[in-house]
């Protein structure tokens, strides 16, 4: 939509500027040359004539308009007008002068001004809204547009078209849902994504699903998260990110160690790899994706996987 | 067009010989955009920036729109033909693909301006022209097919190194590799190691597809002052496509522990990667020319930085299946990401020189520091590692143009060219550029037709396991054809 958007500025523009420019009868016989060569652009004539500048006759300390006169130009200032204000002929019109031009400060001239009181402004609640979301920060920051728009506009702040909601989403089989219970990010702490972003319904309280519940010996987890943001799911393998030790290991718990000479391939020296910079951090504490795999004979499904948006893809070749 | 094969295969060369990645490699892909042009501009090998008076310069040097002494419109498909040949471990394959595109169109106003009666006609500002245009300005469209048989490693061996290095958390390629038993741990409870189970002798195959391009969305406007001296100002509006489908199938037998004894099967896995690459960027753009004499123009142009946002979404999965008839599928992962970026400053300039009215010839060069592209950090991401790969893997870059026009009669030119693409890469090649093109003027309307014949090379590495690292060596072909109709009124 948002290059729809684009291009429609740019056709707009194309027929906006169409109308500056001069159109010669596209059907005209005459040849036109090739300007990538020695063409040369001649500027057209003015229909009209340069305005010739008449000298006027002063009419500075004219007696009849005072336009000179110091008194006249205060009058003009204050009245709109060189005449006095009591004069007899100009009388009349004191009241246009003061309320139109005059007093500009006045609250009377312009207290039922509809721009400023119009409730018409107030029901579109765009000055309200506006107003709150700055003088609220915490709000504005959380949702990129302020609790302005959530509030007013969108009626909720459920950000289910922002960016930061995408990278959350889930664009493969499987559920993840991701509480946010140490901010305001998504109005009610909570956020919810269903799968390829469908948008399920925002919990009430704060709720971890992962894994996938149809994998065979993976019966998936749901509800409150055991052991805080550091725990991996129960009886799952995975990696304590704070401590960096493996928890139910796959490689410790489920095969044994096999002795070297059973290794059908000549061992290799351990590669030296070079030190990322900076790998980026995790923001969740779910590990990189999850799938399940399992070996029935026959067949086995794979879980589906999820994303953490902690930090983006892995490094590959 | 293109240079987009060009780009295409400066990012050829980025991707290839690069063990790092992550969005570095992204980032500077979409920096190699080029100027997009019609087939006459193309027909001389993309030089653009000192000719003035074509519709390419709506994107290229916009200084040139002001030029024209009226109006114009043009548009150009295109028919693109790529290949690759490859050889990996001495087994040659190849792939090709043709695509149908549509690569320019554009179309401006002339304006001329107003004097006073009695002024001088010829002189001071005489005309302001605006135009649009649309371009394709990078294609990413590509295939690779690669495979032999090798018998000195195995991808099972990268997923054993991951797992050596990395551990085996739940959900990573490793604890894959090792729950379809790619690989296993041999030695003893209190010194151990991950290692392949696969037996020497595998057969690999590579595939890459790539489909997309970029694309640019001009507005500009061009001004005439005494026929001497032309400005310019335009702004962009770019878009990225970017698909990748990458699998590599490996095949033999595995050592598989069954209740401690060591059995053999034979196995089938393949690793996919799939990327989704979409986004959005603008930036701005500022000409001149300028007639040193009457036959001899100069021109510069400054690009800034095109701003982009990204929205990104990476996945891999993993499948092996044994003679034993077990069946094993993990994946597919994703990663989606969206992020910020901006492709470096692009500065170019060029000469004409004119022969009267019999034709030209005229050269451009351009300079790309591709080391100042730059990803922004998010709350979700950390940029600190690709900028750091950007600054350390790729290097400023010289593009060259040169190309000559010549008309055999009043309505017929002849039209050829020469450029090279310098690799953005500081360990790759450059690619090179033969154009050549012909052009039919009748009255105000015209026909220009170019070939574009670009050739690069790259070396492609689906795992990494250090110096015997196998590498599949990738020739480019590309073979594209443009064809521009336009309009003068």
């Amino acid at each position: 939509m948002k290059r729809d958007l684009l291009k429609g500025i740019v056709l707009i523009s194309a027929v906006a500027l169409s109308s500056c420019s001069t159109l010669t009868d596209i059907s005209s016989n005459k040849i036109i040359g090739d300007d990538v060569y020695y063409t040369k652009a001649k500027a057209g004539v003015s229909e009209y004539s340069v305005p010739e500048y008449v000298e006027q006759p002063q009419l500075r300390n004219d007696d009849y308009y005072y336009y000179g006169d110091y008194e006249s130009r205060i009058r003009r200032f204050s009245y709109a007008s060189p005449f006095d204000y009591d004069d007899d002929y100009y009388g009349d019109y004191v009241p246009y002068t003061s309320v139109s031009y005059r007093d500009t400060t006045e609250q009377y001239a312009y207290a039922p001004d509809d721009y400023t009181y119009d409730p018409y402004y107030d029901e579109l609640g765009v000055y309200s809204a506006y107003d709150f979301g700055y003088g609220d920060y915490w709000g504005y920051d959380n949702f990129g547009y302020g609790i302005a728009y959530s509030t007013f506009v969108y009626s909720g702040g459920t950000r289910a078209t922002h960016r930061k909601d995408y990278s959350h989403s889930n664009n493969n089989d499987g559920i993840f849902v991701r509480a946010n219970t140490g901010n305001h990010h998504y109005g009610n702490s909570i956020f919810s994504q269903g799968i390829n972003g469908s948008g399920a319904a925002k919990a009430t309280v704060p709720a971890f699903t992962r894994g996938n519940t149809a994998a065979v010996g993976n019966p998936g987890f749901k509800g409150m998260r055991p052991g805080g943001s550091n725990a991996v799911y129960p009886g799952r393998p995975g990696m304590n990110s704070t401590t960096g030790q493996s928890i139910n290991s796959v490689a410790g718990t489920n095969r044994p160690i096999r002795p070297a000479d059973e290794n059908p391939r000549a061992v290799r020296p351990a590669i030296e790899r070079a030190t990322l910079p900076s790998l980026p951090p995790s923001t969740s504490s779910s590990s990189r994706g999850s799938s399940s795999s399992s070996n029935s004979s026959g067949s086995s499904s794979g879980g589906g996987g999820s994303s953490s948006g902690g930090g983006g893809r892995p490094v590959r070749p | 067009m293109k240079f987009r094969y060009t780009f295409f295969v400066i990012a050829f060369s980025a991707i290839s010989t690069s063990s790092f990645a992550q969005y570095a490699k992204d980032a500077v892909r979409f920096s190699t955009s080029q100027i997009g042009s019609t087939s006459r501009i193309k027909a001389l090998g993309n030089a653009g920036t000192a000719v003035g008076g074509d519709l390419s310069s709506l994107s290229g040097n916009p200084a040139g729109l002001g030029y024209f002494t009226h109006s114009e419109l043009s548009i150009t498909p295109e028919f693109d033909s790529y290949g690759n040949k490859a050889s990996y471990i001495g087994q040659p394959s190849s792939a090709n693909q043709n695509k149908v595109n549509f690569s320019n169109a554009g179309i401006v106003f002339y304006s001329q301006l107003d004097k006073p009666a009695g002024s001088n006609r010829n002189k001071g500002w005489l005309s302001v022209n605006f135009g649009v245009g649309y371009n394709r300005t990078n294609n990413f469209y590509e295939r690779i097919k690669y495979g032999a048989k090798n018998d000195a490693n195995s991808i099972t061996d990268y997923y054993a190194d991951l797992a050596n290095g990395q551990g085996v958390s739940d959900g990573s390629l490793q604890s894959w590799a090792f729950n379809e038993k790619l690989i296993d741990k041999y030695g003893i409870p209190s010194n151990y190691n991950y290692q392949s189970n696969a037996f020497p002798g595998v057969q690999q195959t590579g595939f890459i597809s790539r489909t997309g391009g970029q694309s640019g969305y001009d507005i500009a406007v061009g001004a005439n002052y005494s026929n001497k001296l032309y400005v310019g100002l335009g702004m962009g509006i770019s878009e990225i496509r970017y698909h990748t489908n990458t699998s590599f199938n490996e095949t033999g037998n595995l050592s598989v522990s069954e209740n401690g004894i060591p059995v053999t099967h034979g196995f089938n896995s393949t690793y996919t990667q799939f990327q989704d690459t979409k986004g959005e960027g603008y930036n701005v753009k500022l000409g001149i020319l300028y007639k040193i004499i009457e036959n001899v123009r100069v021109g510069a142009t400054i690009t800034t930085p095109t701003y982009y946002t990204i929205d990104d979404s990476f996945n891999e999965g993993l499948n092996n299946n044994l003679s034993s008839g077990s069946q094993y599928v993990d994946g597919p992962a994703g990663y989606p990401l969206s992020y910020n970026m901006r492709t470096p400053f692009k500065f170019a300039g060029g000469l004409s020189v004119f022969m009267g009215n019999v034709g030209f010839i005229t050269g451009d060069v351009e300079y790309i520091d591709y080391t100042t592209t730059h990803i922004s950090s998010n709350d979700e991401y950390t940029s600190d590692y690709d900028n750091g790969i950007i600054k350390k893997h790729y290097r400023a870059a010289v593009n060259a143009h040169a190309g000559a026009e010549i008309k055999i009669i009043d309505t017929f030119f002849l039209r050829g060219g020469y450029g090279i693409q310098g690799t953005s890469l500081k360990d790759g090649t450059n690619t090179r550029m033969l154009t050549g093109g012909l052009g039919y003027h009748l009255g105000n309307y015209y026909i220009d037709a170019a070939y574009m014949n670009l050739k690069g090379s790259q070396n492609v590495t689906q795992y990494d396991i250090g110096n015997n690292t196998p590498k599949a060596a990738v020739n480019a072909s590309n073979n594209n054809f443009f064809l521009t109709i336009g309009l003068k009124y």
